[in-house]
Parts: structure tokens; C-alpha cells; sequence
């Protein structure tokens, strides 16, 4: 999760299944996966899944704020987990409400890795985006 | 940054690095000295690359440009990059972009992580010791288990396993009002084949017939060896009791297949004696007692594969 703080505030998600993340950190250690592991996290996982998440994010993130000219200030991705409820009560609770969901899938190796990005907005940022496609959208007719 | 900003970063544990805009750096604070055991003037306005010849892959440096150019924030974890710093010990790299008297700066922080990471080694060793050891014990509990349920020679439930077994069988049966059916089942002449080819050829067929009762049998009733060549088949849920006569011909058609055990080609025959749940019997005992008593009257039958059902009618 990153959180920014320019004039338009949000939250961003990075969403990954436990198993697959798993699957990734040790494609990422060069480890063989070992039955007697579980689902079990500790902070070399962390700190493997803090980078991972870095790099996605600054690409959408990056991206998204060069395409609409914003400039995010956003800090480092904080890890958590999950079980189902809990996260469902995690968005629920949220302040930021509106949400955009994009779904993201890469291969490494012949690993298949399945994850999504939840970025939470207020009403006010989600606003403030639409108005600037709404811009760049003008912009190309003119 | 003033005199005391730098005094201050000389003194927090974390390795600090600061390089201009150009990526050559401008500060290097004492714990990084300490790492490296490199002083700062001798590295002084060093491209990064050679001040550091490990950051020197395009992963970092494109990340510098792009903390430099863009502001972004990067991370980079030890476990994913080994001798970030020195070969012996394990840092994380957090690398934002500061500005230090108007110029756009890249601020470098180098975290030691070692003991962290040697701890949860140590961790994973022991866990994985506890998982070996753990997984040892339930294969020997398995083996035990086998050894006090199941027949050694022949690999059907032995009579334990069987009684414990049709207990719950019968308390189902007794709850749902279900049908029964249990076989007593021994092979003819058993003895004389034994005189006649030897012991080692009548353990053969005794396990031929533990699988033959097995393939005859649906999955969910219960074979076992009772005794000598004496073996049980207890069949929950039965529809109709006909329909234990369906079960009876799959085991004839299985025998009579002559087996051919060490060149020899021996046919031999079965007597079964049939008695039901609730007709003949209220309890497991007086269910095997039934089913023995008309695996005897098969038995004094003419012909050579019988079976009877129990005349007993309760």
C-alpha cells in the first residue's frame, strides 16, 4: 500500500494472492519451494514484496502522473496480510471510498503471477482525475 | 545543509550517502566509513559508480535518474541484492531524491538488515528441522498404525481394525435403520494346499484372495483377515439383501481364475456363509457367529463354491 499526499490524496493497493507472492519471493531468492514453509511471511518476504511493489507502483503511478500532469508525492509501500475478511473490513472502513481496480498479470519464468491494483480516491481527487482526462480529452479535439 | 544537519546524519546507524545531480557524491557519514572503512575525502565528487563499484549495475543507476529526474522513490531489499555494500553483511537500499541549498540531491540510505536476516536463517533452520522431525514421527506413526491395523501378510484390516470398524457400521446402521451384510469367507482344503505346495506358496494365495475380496467388493465395505484362511466382509447400506449375491458371483468370477504361483497353476474354492443386520443378528459378535455357522452349512454342501445365509431369521 503507498499512500500520496499532493492535492490529490489517495490510497494505492497492490493486491496479491499469498500463495503466488510466495511463489514469486522465491523465484526473486532463487529458492526452491519447500513443503515446511506454509504461508508464513517474515521480513526478508517484506522487505523482497516492499521492492517488487515499489517498482509497479512507480511504473503506474509515474505513468499515470505524467499522462495527466500531476506530480504524486508518495511514500514507500507498507506490506500487510491479509485473510479475506479482514481486508474486506480493511476497505470498508476506509475513508477513501471511490475506488479504481486494475488487474495486473506477469510471467517469470513459467511462473503465472495474478495480482490487482486498488487505488482508493476521496470524491474530491476522483474529481479532480476525471477533470484532467476531461482536459487531455478536449485538448485532442481542438 | 548546515553544520549541524551533517553532525546529526554522523550519528544515526543507518549508512547515508548524498550525490548531486551529476550522481557524484557530496557526503558520505561516518557509519558509512565505518562500513566500508573508506573516509569521505578520499571519495569526494567520485562518480557513484566508482565510489561504489556494486552500484554500479544499470538497475541502480537507472534508479538514481530516475529518483534524481522524477522524484520517485526506490527500494531495494538485501536478500534480492547480495554485496550491496561489503560481501559479509546484509543492507536494504532507500534511495529519494532531497534538495540541499536549491540543488536537486539524491539521498542514499543503506540499512543494515544482517541480524535480522541471520535470525530468521537460524529461524528457518529450526523450523525446518521441527518439520523433518515432525514428518518422521507421522510416518512412524503410520508404520505403527499399520502394524496394529492391517494384516502383514495380506494388507486387509485385521480383526482390531475390523471390530473397531464395524462398530461404527453398526451404529450408523442402528441410527438410519440400514441394512448389513457380513461374509464369512474361508478357502476349501486350505490345509492340504499347504501340505501338498508349502507354506510359502499358501501365503501366496491367501493374499491372492485378500485382493480378490477387495476387487469384488465396493469401496466403502470392509475386508479383513479374521484368522488363518479365514477372512470377513462387512458391507454397510445394503438395499436388499439379494443384493449380497451380486457380491457373492464377482468373487466366484475372481477365483476362478486359476493362480498360477511359482509355476504352479492352483484353483481353489471358497465357502461363504451370509448373514444380515437386523435379520439374523443385533450385534457384531453374534453377526460374525451367524455368518460362521452358514459358511458351515456351505461348506458341507455338494459342489465346490458356496454360499449359504444365515437360516438363523431373528
Amino acid at each position: 500500500m503507498i499512500l500520496w499526499y499532493a492535492v490529490t490524496k489517495g490510497t494505492a493497493n497492490l493486491i496479491f494472492p499469498a500463495d503466488k507472492m510466495k511463489t514469486f519471493i522465491n523465484l526473486c531468492m532463487h529458492e526452491e519451494a519447500s513443503g515446511y514453509e506454509g504461508m508464513e511471511f517474515h521480513d526478508i518476504d517484506f522487505d523482497i514484496i516492499k521492492e517488487i511493489g515499489n517498482i509497479i507502483l512507480n511504473c503506474i503511478m509515474g505513468e499515470t502522473g505524467n499522462f495527466l500532469n500531476i506530480n504524486f508525492d508518495y511514500s514507500l509501500p507498507e506490506v500487510q496480510v491479509f485473510n479475506q475478511d479482514d481486508f474486506r473490513q480493511n476497505l470498508i472502513t476506509r475513508e477513501n471510498c471511490y475506488i479504481l481496480v486494475l488487474y495486473i498479470t506477469f510471467l517469470v519464468g513459467d511462473t503465472h503471477i495474478e495480482g490487482a491494483i486498488i487505488v482508493d480516491l476521496t470524491l474530491n481527487s476522483l474529481n479532480e482525475l476525471l477533470l484532467k482526462v476531461g482536459q487531455i480529452e478536449d485538448g485532442l479535439y481542438e | 545543509m548546515n553544520e549541524m544537519t551533517y553532525e546529526l546524519l554522523d550519528h544515526i546507524s543507518e549508512g547515508i550517502l548524498i550525490l548531486n545531480d551529476k550522481l557524484e557524491l557530496i557526503y558520505w557519514n561516518q557509519q558509512m566509513e565505518r562500513i566500508t572503512k573508506c573516509e569521505q575525502p578520499f571519495l569526494a565528487f567520485q562518480p557513484i559508480e566508482q565510489a561504489m563499484p556494486n552500484l554500479s549495475k544499470k538497475c541502480f543507476m537507472d534508479a538514481f535518474l530516475e529518483v534524481s529526474e522524477n522524484g520517485l522513490l526506490r527500494f531495494f531489499s538485501a536478500m534480492m541484492h547480495r554485496e550491496l555494500v561489503i560481501r559479509s553483511e546484509y543492507f536494504n537500499l532507500k534511495i529519494e531524491r532531497i534538495k540541499n541549498e536549491g540543488e536537486q540531491c539524491v539521498l542514499l540510505e543503506f540499512m543494515n538488515v544482517s541480524s535480522q536476516i541471520s535470525q530468521i536463517n537460524e529461524l528457518k533452520i529450526y523450523v525446518k528441522e521441527l518439520w523433518m522431525a515432525n514428518k518422521e514421527l507421522r510416518e512412524k506413526e503410520k508404520i505403527i498404525r499399520n502394524l496394529a491395523y492391517y494384516d502383514k501378510l495380506t494388507k486387509v484390516a485385521n480383526r482390531t481394525l475390523f471390530y473397531e470398524l464395524a462398530e461404527d457400521v453398526f451404529d450408523k446402521a442402528k441410527g438410519k435403520n440400514t441394512l448389513i451384510g457380513l461374509m464369512f469367507i474361508d478357502v476349501n482344503k486350505f490345509k492340504t494346499v499347504n501340505d501338498t505346495y508349502g507354506h510359502e506358496i499358501g501365503d501366496q494365495i491367501l493374499v491372492r484372495v485378500a485382493d480378490m475380496l477387495v476387487q469384488a467388493t465396493r469401496q466403502h465395505d470392509v475386508v479383513a483377515r479374521y484368522g488363518g484362511d479365514e477372512f470377513l466382509v462387512l458391507l454397510p447400506s445394503l438395499k436388499d439383501r439379494n443384493n449380497i449375491e451380486i457380491i457373492a458371483s464377482r468373487i466366484i468370477n475372481f477365483k476362478n481364475r486359476p493362480l498360477m504361483l511359482d509355476g504352479h497353476s492352483i484353483s481353489i474354492t471358497l465357502s461363504m456363509g451370509i448373514a444380515f443386520y437386523p435379520y439374523d443378528a443385533q450385534s457384531i459378535e453374534q453377526l460374525i457367529i451367524e455368518a460362521d455357522k452358514a459358511m458351515y452349512m456351505a461348506k458341507r454342501q455338494d459342489g465346490e463354491d458356496n454360499y449359504c445365509r444365515s437360516a438363523c431369521n431373528l
